[in-house]
């Protein structure tokens, strides 16, 4: 009895974990490069997109009142790739940390109640019991 | 809901770029490993290096999603060791150094059910 408890317990603990919206995290840093990452709690990867986007933005704006077309292209270029690396960023780090609270909890849930958890990232988790007799 | 175990095999990401595009960032990319980086020196921390990462990207999504996933490894290296693997690495002057561990796989394996 107080092994069902247990899974009842380690199932609701399951919908209190704090996962990060992707799509969030993604739409925030098309907004401001960094915020997406700022969700995430991810600092220097914040800090690093932020620096790098407004260098390149500011460079570009530069060239162009100073009618030097042939490097706002260039900057332009490795901006395209700086802005598009942020957002992918943004939504990879919201999976990546999903993905980390979801091993952690089948770890626990293994180890604790000699369980197995069924190999699914997608949807609510399921589990098979067996005994040994 | 029935829970489904859903098949990801990466080839179904759709290459609609140019191969040109492809084949000049994998040339760009070797030409920095071979006499670029050896002047510059080994300072990536994590493993796969960059450069190394950003060629196996290229290579196995063309160039639009391996620039994307380029750039992103860029960024990303201040704060990966809180979600990978960190691994002891013997270099070749025997120093042991730790590096996280972040291969395409880490970086891709949602990639497929958003496409």
């Amino acid at each position: 009895m107080s092994e069902m408890r247990e899974v009842i317990d380690l199932t609701d603990e399951y919908y209190s974990l704090n996962f990060k919206s992707p799509k969030i995290a993604g739409a925030l840093s098309a907004i401001v490069p960094g915020a997406g990452q700022l969700y995430l709690n991810r600092k220097r990867d914040a800090t690093a997109a932020f620096i790098l986007n407004g260098l390149f933005i500011w460079g570009i704006i530069a060239a162009i009142e100073n009618d030097e077309s042939a490097v706002a292209a260039i900057l332009g270029v490795f901006e395209v790739g700086w802005y598009g690396g942020n957002i992918y960023s943004a939504v990879n780090g919201a999976h990546k940390h999903n993905r980390k609270l979801k091993d952690s909890y089948r770890r626990k849930f293994s180890i604790g109640l000699n369980l197995r958890v069924n190999n699914n990232y997608e949807t609510i988790p399921t589990f098979n019991i067996s005994y040994n007799f | 809901m029935v829970p489904t175990i859903k098949n990801r095999p990466l080839d179904r990401i759709p290459e609609k770029e140019s191969n040109y595009l492809k084949i000049y960032a994998l040339g760009s990319i070797t030409f920095y490993k071979h006499f670029i980086s050896p002047v510059n020196g080994d300072r990536c921390k994590m493993e796969p290096s960059c450069s190394t990462f950003g060629y196996q990207a290229y290579k196995k999504h063309g160039f639009f999603w391996g620039t994307l996933l380029t750039f992103d490894r860029l960024l990303h290296e201040g704060n990966e060791y809180r979600v990978s693997f960190v691994m002891s690495h013997k270099d070749s002057t025997g120093n042991i150094k730790l590096l996280t561990y972040d291969p395409v796989e880490n970086n891709d394996f949602w990639l497929n059910d958003e496409n």
